[in-house]
């Protein structure tokens, strides 16, 4: 497999996650909403907090080691995914922090979620434009 | 030891997934456990002794999932194993990849969050793990229409059960009547399509090119002489569901290729029109035509060839199976008492099957079935018409005619033409029953060419065409003109004559 396959599908498992997670929180009735809170929790922390940060290093590894034409695609990843983790962060942080469900933090979290996987899909979408043109 | 739950235990390397995967499957009636660490995967499977086992493609860097499949399979090989990728989930590269893996599943499948993805899913896994626990005992329940207890055919319903859950396209060979069309009915039930569409099409019921790849894939308005309205094609009309396309060396070159295509691709686009349209149907296959030869002259792709023959199920003519000839009687004799209002006996009371004659049976299986089922089918509801009131089959009630006088009368052409003009020649079964005794390099020439000057005579003069010829036998025009085609039969030479 490319690295570049690899990041993609490294991100692509990430937002998996998330998504899955916002969704079933989204699409939670009433009864299932504190179960399906409590649910998101356990993924994420268990997920770890330094998720993201794992595939910056992934892509700074890419940086040092491809050919200048793709370098800056990959920094602009990096920097695209900073930004992703700071989501991510703030994220993991509400769900870790917090003890009860309240809306106020579902409604953080949706909208942390909803951002940090409209960052990664716009990475993966870069990255796949710069997969066709290498073909 | 038996478990009440299915025991699954889910191989990969993100914790994320394995808490969301536990979670969720737990719900859905699991007993679930998982592993994160690949060095370990051989080991938990040993420990946890799982009936399915869900693993990753790709661990950290490395796709890993392939080798620890191989392990798994190699210590394991009756176990469930399910492959997860991130996004895409394309089951014919991961078929070739993983053999022998149930299905294939995107985990990005999951990510809308809806139950019904969810539930879905869960059927799928259950339906791979009951397949895959068929024993040969069950094997006669999951598939009451067939008929039979050879290794042959125990291959087959097991060939049908380790597929049908995949998306994998699956191509079914074998000679006419040994139940091919049947087969294609299992896969699409065991599958998780069991309960959409199905439908069904033989490419040698249409005598023109430009309708068969209509039927299939459509066209629009003035696509075509005829062509008035745009028409949706059975892929498009089977959306979600599975279609059976029988008599695939029957398609015309053009044909075929589109079919490559969608194959390849799973878009299509209708004759004439000029959008791709993204169609997800599972196709399956059939030919009693043997294909190398076709691709020898240039009559089948042989790039199609290839494609299809990665999932090949072959079932095995009557002649290679006789052995099953008791249990095809025995059904066939229950079949028609219950549909013909007969009292043949089958068994005793006591269970034993001993009112079957032992003479009869021999009888049977001296003869070769050239027709295979559809043809011992037939016979034994002749011989239970001619069995009158009496409740024993007995010899004498079959018309069956010896291999070794059947190869007498193949000597006697003007004998034969005689019965061709007196339609005893005529209907599928006698039409391949005909085809066997009188080979493309044997004597089929000189038999169909008789035919025409006997039409001539009888007062066509030259208006003869291939819809006379082919009503004799009660085959299509289509099939008479391909016969005159692959025997070099100057078709207006001989009119003049």
């Amino acid at each position: 497999m490319e690295n570049i396959d690899i990041l993609i599908h490294k991100l692509n498992n990430i937002i998996g996650l998330i998504e899955s997670c916002i969704n079933r929180l989204k699409n939670a009735d009433e009864d299932a909403l504190k179960k399906r809170w409590l649910f998101m929790k356990d993924v994420i922390t268990t997920t770890g907090r330094d998720r993201i940060d794992k595939e910056i290093v992934f892509c700074k590894k890419l940086e040092n080691t491809t050919e200048k034409v793709f370098k800056e695609t990959y920094i602009n990843s990096g920097d695209q995914l900073s930004e992703a983790d700071r989501y991510y962060k703030a994220m993991f942080d509400l769900l870790d922090g917090t003890n009860g469900f309240s809306e106020e933090s579902r409604d953080m979290t949706l909208t942390y979620g909803d951002r940090l996987v409209g960052i990664l899909k716009n990475t993966i979408n870069e990255l796949k434009e710069l997969k066709i043109e290498t073909q | 030891m038996k478990h009440n739950k299915n025991r699954i235990l889910l191989i990969d390397d993100e914790p994320g997934w394995c808490t969301l995967l536990k979670s969720e499957l737990q719900e859905n009636g699991f007993d679930i456990e998982y592993e994160t660490n690949a060095k370990n995967a051989l080991e938990a499977v040993s420990s946890f002794n799982p009936d399915a086992v869900l693993l990753d493609v790709l661990f950290g860097d490395t796709n890993k999932g392939k080798s620890i499949f191989k392990r798994i399979k190699n210590s394991y090989p009756d176990l469930t194993v399910i492959m997860l990728s991130s996004s895409v989930a394309d089951e014919e590269f991961m078929l070739e990849d993983y053999p022998g893996c149930a299905f294939a599943f995107a985990k990005s499948q999951l990510n809308s969050g809806k139950d019904s993805v969810y539930r879905e899913f869960t059927e799928n896994i259950k339906r791979a793990i009951d397949n895959a626990n068929t024993t040969s005992d069950s094997m006669q329940e999951k598939f009451p229409f067939i008929t039979g207890k050879t290794k042959a055919m125990s291959r087959v319903c097991k060939e049908v059960l380790n597929t049908a859950t995949t998306n994998a396209t699956i191509f079914i060979t074998g000679e006419s009547g040994v139940g091919k069309g049947l087969i294609a009915i299992a896969v699409k039930n065991k599958s998780r399509r069991a309960d959409k569409q199905f439908i069904t099409k033989s490419c040698a019921d249409f005598p023109n090119e430009n309708i068969l790849i209509s039927e299939l894939f459509g066209h629009e308005k003035g696509a075509f002489t005829g062509a008035d309205d745009s028409h949706i094609g059975i892929f498009e009309e089977a959306a979600g569901g599975t279609v059976f396309i029988d008599e695939i060396g029957d398609a015309s070159l053009e044909a075929q290729g589109r079919l490559l295509r969608f194959l390849q691709e799973k878009t299509l686009r209708r004759m004439k029109g000029s959008k791709d349209i993204k169609v997800d149907v599972r196709i399956v296959l059939a030919t009693n035509k043997d294909l190398d030869s076709l691709i020898k002259t240039g009559k089948f792709r042989e790039d199609l060839f290839y494609r299809l023959n990665q999932y090949r199920i072959h079932i095995p003519p009557l002649r290679e199976r006789k052995a099953d000839i008791p249990d095809l009687l025995a059904h066939f004799i229950r079949k028609f008492n219950e549909e013909d209002d007969k009292n043949i006996l089958v068994e005793t009371k006591k269970g034993k099957k001993d009112c079957l004659r032992a003479d009869v049976l021999a009888l049977l299986k001296t003869h070769d079935w050239p027709g295979n089922v559809r043809e011992f089918e037939n016979t034994v509801r002749r011989a239970m018409i001619n069995a009158g009131d009496s409740n024993i089959l007995q010899t004498d009630y079959f018309n069956l005619k010896s291999n070794k006088e059947r190869r007498k009368r193949s000597l006697d052409i003007d004998e034969l033409v005689d019965e061709v003009f007196d339609r005893k020649w005529r209907g599928k079964d006698k039409w391949i029953e005909f085809t066997k005794m009188y080979t493309a390099n044997g004597r089929r020439k000189e038999i169909l060419q008789k035919c025409v000057h006997r039409l001539k005579s009888n007062g066509h003069n030259g208006n003869i065409r291939y819809h006379d010829i082919a009503d004799l036998f009660g085959i299509t025009e289509n099939n008479m003109r391909q016969q005159f085609h692959t025997l070099d039969i100057d078709w207006k030479k001989l009119k003049k004559l």
